[in-house]
């Protein structure tokens, strides 16, 4: 139950529009019986209409949800040295984003601290970072870098279901749609534990797939 | 400039390719999308979900997931093996068939039936066929593009299915470049050694503005001689120079375009002897080679979930030697549809055109009868990935249709099921049928093969002619395929498939002993047995292929890997003639182990051995090699290799003559080698 213990700033706001039971969910990890991320999605407050376009490339998409990941994911203080470390995200070798990761996260701070992209080549690099994004192209050593990397404080984000039974934290996939393939994500909660990492529940309500124990995909639509 | 490339722009073999297998990897078209659009900063969980990606052709799938025996090499990979040609990469791939003949030419094929010109292979080079439909083979001195530069090279054992174009029926291998925005900055190569004399190459790329990009480049590459089995030299030395441009451009709104081309020159030495009927008769005329093609591709995305991509080319070879010369123009356009229809269905239609206009001359011995041709050959294609069970089954239904002028339509249904019981595992299974259609030789052909020298009960000059059969029909195929792929534990993954394929209408050469005739002009008189080509065979094989990957960590991996076949084959009408040439032209095994290191100090260590077994047809031995490759970055951007090639053997036989020319082999080589980036 350490994460009862750390300051989470997004869970006040949170209280109030998500259910009792997700709370819950979230709050006492794992063994819980229930997540239906599905019917919960359709009533949240956030899905709301606006001028977003119907329509963007790939790495646009997922660019935006990184944005959103470091909004949305609470870090163990101690993975900061010093209260004025930036927080560093690192794409493990070749960068499928261009510059489009760099200008979407403009202007973005995470507790007054920078944020940093960086490319990263070795294992080393990797551990240094808060978070780390794992593109399709590394589909032949994922899962040597997912468990060089678990539970070490990263946020590893994959482009597969299979990166997350692998043990990453959250997972970018595609959905197909009436309407057209769709980005969405999954997330791991044993994965996120380990890696001492608060998921807020307004996040863990978007997710298309909840992991809820190791090996195990459930859930989804 | 844009109305030019609209009326290039037709195209689309390559997007076709797509989608077999997904799709691998491939940043390129994506990446080159991103910067003309929308950045989302403010958006909330629910609107990045309801955003429809564009670009369905980036419907990529992982390569564990794609329901096909398929290998990609990377084009890191390609340059890490030490390989200086796409067919000396190719040597790695499990299950596929290449040997070297000489200093330049190769015999490459997939599942059996090797040769120089392995007749049921699709090679493409970004969409554009390289095989010459006079013998449905790739000249393979011919395919030279620059190795840093390619993206990955994707090959697919088996019929390609609905998907692919002509002549993919044992396999398909796609050749594909890096978009002109991943080339950006100069690059130059420089190195030399024992066999690999030069390798030079420049390469400049650069941004036109802030959609569109492109990059020119030009190589020069000299072989050396490889050896007669006697040890003397094979005056086969080989030299090629080639250039060419790419041109990508993405701006704002639903278009894309590419436009790229190529031209090259060489000159390949040869000792060939021809039959005539005076006797053999030695020629040391060189093989002159030349072409030049260009390439256009449209993109539209027409609604929120459709793609129409307009594909063209003009592709243009000759090539000049004492046995034959060979003048083509191919001109090719393909249009495809590609669209998701409901939740669980991903269509892909599409319909393509070509045609492809020879003009042959005859050597001593022969050629062919017409001299020239136009080839015409019509396709269409309709192909529906059905989700049975979201992340768990899917049905992929397709077929092709073709018709050529030679034996008119051709039907070619496939059907695949793939399986995927947990992240960890895929299972896949298919029946397909494909088609090879009759190639130019296999009607026309009108070439003396053989030279019995009169004497003892021989009281005439005897030729073995070879006759092309105008009745001749296509070579069918049913092929039953099956892949297991799992990785049980993140250092270890296996990707095993097995198949039987059922092949009827073999086009087979038999002699004709009673068709036999004199013939006084050209002098002297001499006797002539025909060997008609025709439908004469059936066959069977069946295999397997098993490729594992090792990696103790992200430095070290090694893949091993091990391929079986067996091939039979009858004859289906009366004579005696040898079916050897059907059944007994790959190895039965073969097996390797790659080895890749990322030492400190930034240093790559790449250890291949390989292990081919015997090719009875071309009585060549089994013989075990390695090739070695050590490469410093010096600083980021200057690379330092030294490559040892075939270092088992100071000379070893790959493959055989087929007709009067010399066996070759190869010698151990080495060669160093500095490539700078900046």
């Amino acid at each position: 139950m350490e994460i009862l213990n750390h300051h989470w700033p997004t869970l006040g706001l949170r209280h109030r529009r998500c259910s009792g039971l997700l709370l819950a969910c979230l709050l006492t990890w794992g063994n819980v019986s229930a997540l239906e991320p599905g019917p919960l999605l359709a009533a949240n407050p956030m899905a709301a209409a606006s001028t977003t376009p119907s329509e963007a490339p790939e790495y646009n998409i997922k660019a935006g949800y990184l944005r959103l990941f470091v909004r949305y994911v609470e870090w163990p203080p101690a993975v900061f040295a010093q209260a004025t470390d930036p927080l560093v995200i690192g794409v493990v070798g070749t960068n499928p984003f261009g510059p489009v990761l760099q200008s979407t996260l403009q202007g973005l701070k995470k507790q007054n601290r920078e944020i940093v992209v960086r490319p990263v080549q070795t294992v080393e690099e990797a551990v240094c970072c808060q978070v780390v994004f794992i593109a399709r192209r590394q589909e032949h050593d994922e899962a040597i870098w997912l468990k060089a990397l678990r539970g070490k404080p990263a946020l590893t984000i994959t482009e597969s279901e299979q990166g997350l039974a692998w043990g990453a934290v959250l997972a970018l996939v595609y959905e197909k749609t009436a309407r057209g393939p769709k980005v969405v994500f999954y997330a791991s909660l044993p994965a996120a534990r380990a890696a001492g990492l608060q998921l807020s529940s307004s996040m863990l309500v978007s997710a298309k797939k909840v992991l809820k124990e190791r090996n195990e995909i459930k859930g989804g639509s | 400039m844009i109305s030019c490339l609209q009326l290039l722009a037709a195209f689309s073999r390559r997007v076709r390719r797509w989608s077999i297998v997904g799709v691998f990897a491939g940043m390129g078209m994506a990446s080159a999308q991103e910067n003309t659009s929308p950045l989302f900063r403010d958006a909330t969980f629910e609107e990045l979900a309801n955003i429809t990606v564009r670009t369905v052709s980036k419907h990529e799938e992982r390569l564990f997931l794609s329901p096909a025996a398929v290998t990609v090499l990377s084009g890191d990979e390609i340059i890490r093996s030490g390989a200086t040609s796409v067919s000396e990469a190719l040597r790695w791939v499990p299950g596929l068939d290449v040997a070297q003949i000489n200093a330049a030419e190769w015999a490459i094929s997939a599942r059996g039936f090797n040769a120089r010109f392995s007749n049921k292979l699709l090679v493409l080079a970004d969409g554009r066929s390289l095989y010459t439909p006079l013998f449905a083979g790739v000249y393979w001195d011919m395919v030279n593009p620059m190795l840093e530069d390619l993206d990955r090279v994707e090959v697919v054992r088996g019929p390609g299915g609905a998907l692919w174009g002509a002549n993919a029926v044992n396999g398909v291998i796609n050749i594909i470049s890096k978009s002109a925005r991943e080339t950006q900055g100069a690059l130059i190569y420089g190195g030399g050694g024992t066999e690999k004399l030069v390798q030079t190459g420049v390469r400049q790329g650069w941004a036109l503005n802030d959609h569109s990009w492109m990059r020119v480049y030009a190589s020069y590459h000299l072989t050396d001689d490889s050896r007669w089995p006697d040890g003397r030299k094979g005056h086969d030395g080989f030299h090629v120079t080639q250039g060419g441009f790419r041109y990508d451009t993405v701006p704002a709104g639903p278009d894309r375009f590419t436009l790229q081309g190529d031209v090259f020159q060489g000159r390949r030495n040869q000792v060939i002897s021809l039959v005539t009927p005076g006797g053999l008769v030695v020629s040391d005329r060189p093989v002159e080679l030349d072409g030049f093609n260009l390439l256009g591709r449209w993109t539209r995305e027409l609604a929120t979930h459709s793609t129409l991509t307009l594909q063209s080319y003009w592709d243009h070879t000759a090539r000049d030697s004492v046995s034959l010369v060979e003048t083509r123009d191919t001109f090719d356009v393909d249009l495809q549809h590609n669209l998701f229809a409901g939740e669980r269905q991903h269509f892909i239609w599409g319909a393509g055109y070509r045609i492809s206009r020879d003009k042959t001359v005859a050597g001593l011995s022969g050629g062919f009868v017409p001299a020239d041709y136009d080839f015409h050959l019509f396709n269409g294609f309709a192909q529906d990935e059905i989700t049975l069970i979201p992340d768990r089954w899917q049905l992929t239904l397709g077929s092709k249709w073709e018709h050529n002028r030679y034996t008119g339509f051709e039907f070619q249904p496939s059907i695949r099921l793939r399986s995927t019981p947990d992240a960890r595992q895929t299972f896949w299974a298919s029946v397909s049928r494909a088609v090879r259609n009759p190639n130019r030789a296999d009607r026309a052909v009108n070439y003396d093969v053989q030279y019995v020298a009169p004497g003892p009960g021989v009281p005439l000059p005897v030729i073995a002619r070879a006759y092309g059969n105008p009745a001749v029909e296509a070579e069918g195929l049913v092929a039953w395929e099956a892949g297991w792929r799992f990785q049980p534990h993140p250092h270890f993954s296996a990707d095993l498939s097995f198949f039987y394929h059922d092949y009827d209408r073999m086009i087979l050469g038999l002699p004709n002993q009673s068709g036999a005739f004199l013939e006084a002009n050209p002098a002297p008189l001499h006797l002539v047995t025909p060997v008609i080509l025709d439908n004469n065979a059936r066959a069977k094989s069946y295999g397997a292929e098993l490729a594992f990957v090792w990696q103790p960590s992200t430095s070290i991996r090694l893949m091993p890997y091990y391929s079986f076949l067996q091939v039979d084959a009858a004859l289906t009408k009366p004579g005696n003639g040898s079916v050897a040439s059907l059944t007994d032209t790959a190895p039965q095994h073969q097996g390797g182990l790659r080895q890749c290191f990322d030492l400190p100090r930034a240093t790559k260590l790449d250890l291949n051995f390989r292990w081919v077994g015997a090719v009875p047809a071309y009585a060549v031995r089994p013989y075990f090699e390695a090739d070695v490759r050590v490469a410093w970055a010096i600083r980021p951007g200057l690379e330092w290799a030294i490559t040892g090639q075939n270092l088992f053997h100071t000379q070893h036989s790959e493959f055989g003559p087929q007709t009067t020319e010399p066996r070759y082999e190869l010698q151990r080589a080495g060669y160093a080698k500095l490539t700078c980036r900046f």
